[in-house]
């Protein structure tokens, strides 16, 4: 009789052992697209005896296949530390439920969200603007309380960094404010 | 003379004001648990570019210094190594903290972190001369086999998997391929984009897969809460502070791991983690009670931060001396050079003497500023560092990244490479491929072709250049190097274990 999480292991093993064979297959297929654009994207600049200006993209590329290749054969033939690999999934199973784990990935698209954001409107908004919005909600979603702690942090962390900038002859987006203060 | 002007170079107020805030602000983030020194340095990048190239690289190195030894505060106060080259440190700093010892803990591995890096720096400034001389002697082919060889030994080390090592060093040559070809001067990869046919800026390059790349990492792994301890109040007061007693016991290990840590730091890619603890597994031979070691020890502790910080100045070698990054800190001292202009290797000698003896006259300085401050400062500020909680600090790194980005690239094209290579950090650290690797590969990009270039026209030419003794004596040496390499990868294997 197989126990509940003896099952969830062999699962979880398995799809390890799948994740780096997914890892080698996209390194191949990363490095065959890449060869193939070589042509297209790399101009070869006739009568000159120099190497040829794909030789070494090619070299690089041709390597990360043959990795990309051997990656994927570790994964299907090389057997695996079961112990090292077993310890460290009950250290994953012990700390991590679906829970946590969409949790996690929340946080992750909020963090990577935020710098996508304030590079999409910070020329037109205003770097310091949008950068005080910004933190005022990552660090209200991340709990910080009472909310005018947020806010005095929210504001001088971004003023700060616009002065600091000012004083060293680099000006950051202004946005709207543009119009306002010129 | 080149001392005088070396002197020039480095006495100015703006040096003297900078050193020992950037080493309080590298303890500060060393000390909080999630940041590392090298997320410290990377992110300090941004702001050194208005500077002079010795203010700029005593910064980082201040900053590196001055991290690598906050990490001890974490380990000794909480348990917890604030960076992952203090996780030695806590084997023997917690427990004694727990006895009530935690003021003599912090005190004796903040001396023996400054130690350490003394040490460190008095071989640099001893070795790197002959190096640079060997280093001038060399040809296009026994630079490129180094240089091959550096990449290859980073990604195979500092990867659990070295194929994925060697893939990370190759995704990091790649990228730097992309931009103009060498030769030709055409755009390679650009996609009809504007932006993609000049070279990627370093800056964003580094500071995404490096500082960005770990918070993310971080993030999803939930590390986003400060952590503090109750420890017990000292019994005596020979407790919270180190002895001269202490000092004369200590010296022999400090020593020995200091030279341990060094000869770990000239290594390409194995760096302060393995240095503290093949420094804390060599301490049982100099300790006064090796039965004690990792028990609650002050030579463990003295052992894992003189072992660690020595790495800092030795990993300076293979770079001023060939123009090679042993490790990833030293990377982005050669990002922070490049930001400046300055071609790094040894021809630095000749073209910039006293601004490389300017540098070194000031990483001395600040392993003496490191001293005062781990032995009058340090105990005043560490105990709420440990209570920082990171949901602040993340955030706030952020705004900090993009702006710095922002100020170095003017434009917003250069923090959108940032978020890219940010999300590819992300995913590296992930999926086990080494980041330091890509790093090498990645700054070392343009030296490898071009030196391939050259080595190609050159044994075109002539093939007699590859029986050459220079070349085979590299040879030789990079195969007694990769011999000696692997054993010392094994032992602290074992050690950690």
């Amino acid at each position: 009789m197989v126990s509940l999480k003896e099952k969830k292991l062999s699962y979880t093993l398995k799809g390890k052992l799948d994740g780096t064979f997914y890892q080698g297959l996209g390194t191949v297929i990363f490095g065959i697209v890449f060869m193939l654009v070589t042509p297209s994207q790399v101009k070869i600049y006739q009568g000159s005896d120099a190497l040829s200006p794909r030789l070494i993209p090619y070299i690089i590329l041709s390597l990360i296949v043959v990795c990309g290749v051997i990656l994927m054969f570790q994964s299907l033939f090389k057997k695996p530390n079961l112990v090292a690999e077993v310890q460290e999934q009950i250290m994953i199973e012990d700390n991590s439920s679906d829970t946590t784990e969409s949790k996690s990935i929340t946080d992750l698209l909020i963090f990577i969200a935020t710098p996508v954001f304030i590079l999409f409107t910070a020329e037109h908004i205003g770097y310091t603007v949008i950068a005080i919005i910004s933190l005022f909600i990552l660090l209200m979603y991340y709990n910080v309380r009472p909310w005018y702690k947020a806010l005095i942090v929210s504001l001088i962390v971004p003023i700060c960094i616009e002065l600091l900038y000012r004083t060293l002859g680099i000006y950051l987006p202004l946005g709207i404010l543009e119009n306002l203060i010129y | 003379m080149l001392l005088i002007e070396a002197f020039k170079e480095f006495f100015i107020l703006e040096n003297i004001i900078l050193i020992p805030i950037a080493l309080i602000i590298g303890q500060v983030l060393g000390a909080i648990p999630g940041m590392s020194s090298i997320m410290a340095i990377a992110i300090v990048i941004p702001f050194t570019y208005g500077l002079s190239p010795v203010t700029a690289v005593t910064i980082l190195m201040s900053f590196y210094k001055g991290g690598l030894s906050g990490g001890s505060i974490a380990s000794i106060l909480i348990g917890t190594p604030g960076t992952a080259a203090a996780a030695a440190t806590t084997l023997d700093g917690y427990p004694l903290a727990k006895e009530g010892k935690a003021g003599k803990a912090l005190e004796i591995a903040q001396v023996s972190s400054a130690l350490g890096s003394l040490f460190s720096d008095v071989l640099l400034i001893s070795i790197i001369g002959l190096m640079a001389q060997v280093a001038m002697n060399m040809t296009s082919p026994e630079l490129l086999l180094i240089v091959a060889f550096a990449m290859l030994t980073v990604g195979s080390f500092s990867a659990g998997n070295p194929i994925k090592g060697i893939l990370s060093a190759l995704f990091g040559i790649f990228v730097a391929m992309l931009g103009p070809d060498p030769t030709t001067g055409l755009p390679r990869y650009s996609f009809g984009f504007v932006e993609l046919e000049g070279k990627l800026d370093i800056v964003p390059v580094l500071l995404g897969i490096l500082a960005l790349g770990e918070i993310f990492s971080e993030v999803y792994n939930r590390k986003m809460e400060g952590k503090s301890g109750h420890l017990p109040k000292p019994k005596q007061k020979s407790d919270q502070h180190m002895t001269k007693q202490d000092f004369k016991d200590l010296s022999p290990t400090i020593v020995q791991s200091s030279a341990i840590g060094a000869f770990i730091g000239m290594m390409p890619g194995l760096g302060p983690t393995i240095g503290a603890f093949l420094a804390h597994r060599a301490a049982k031979r100099t300790a006064k009670d090796p039965e004690k070691l990792g028990k609650g020890s002050t030579a463990g502790v003295a052992a894992a931060e003189a072992g660690n910080n020595a790495v800092a100045g030795a990993n300076l070698v293979p770079l001023f001396s060939f123009g090679i990054p042993g490790d990833a800190e030293a990377a982005l001292v050669l990002g922070a050079l490049m930001l400046h202009g300055i071609a790094v290797g040894p021809q630095l000698f000749t073209t910039d003497g006293p601004m490389l003896y300017g540098i070194f006259i000031s990483l001395i300085v600040a392993d003496i500023f490191l001293i005062f401050i781990g032995l009058y400062f340090v105990r005043y500020f560490s105990k709420p560092l440990t209570m920082i909680s990171t949901k602040y600090l993340y955030p706030t790194i952020i705004i900090l990244m993009l702006a710095g980005t922002y100020g170095v690239t003017r434009g917003m094209f250069g923090v959108g490479v940032l978020i890219v290579f940010g999300i590819i950090g992300f995913f590296m650290k992930r999926f086990g491929f080494s980041i330091p690797a890509f790093i090498i590969g990645f700054v070392l990009g343009g030296s490898l072709e071009s030196w391939l270039q050259r080595s190609y026209v050159l044994v075109n030419n002539d093939i007699g250049v590859l029986t050459r003794p220079s070349f085979i004596i590299t040879s030789l040496v990079l195969i007694g190097v990769l011999f000696v390499m692997t054993r010392v990868n094994s032992v602290a294997g074992d050690t950690k274990d």
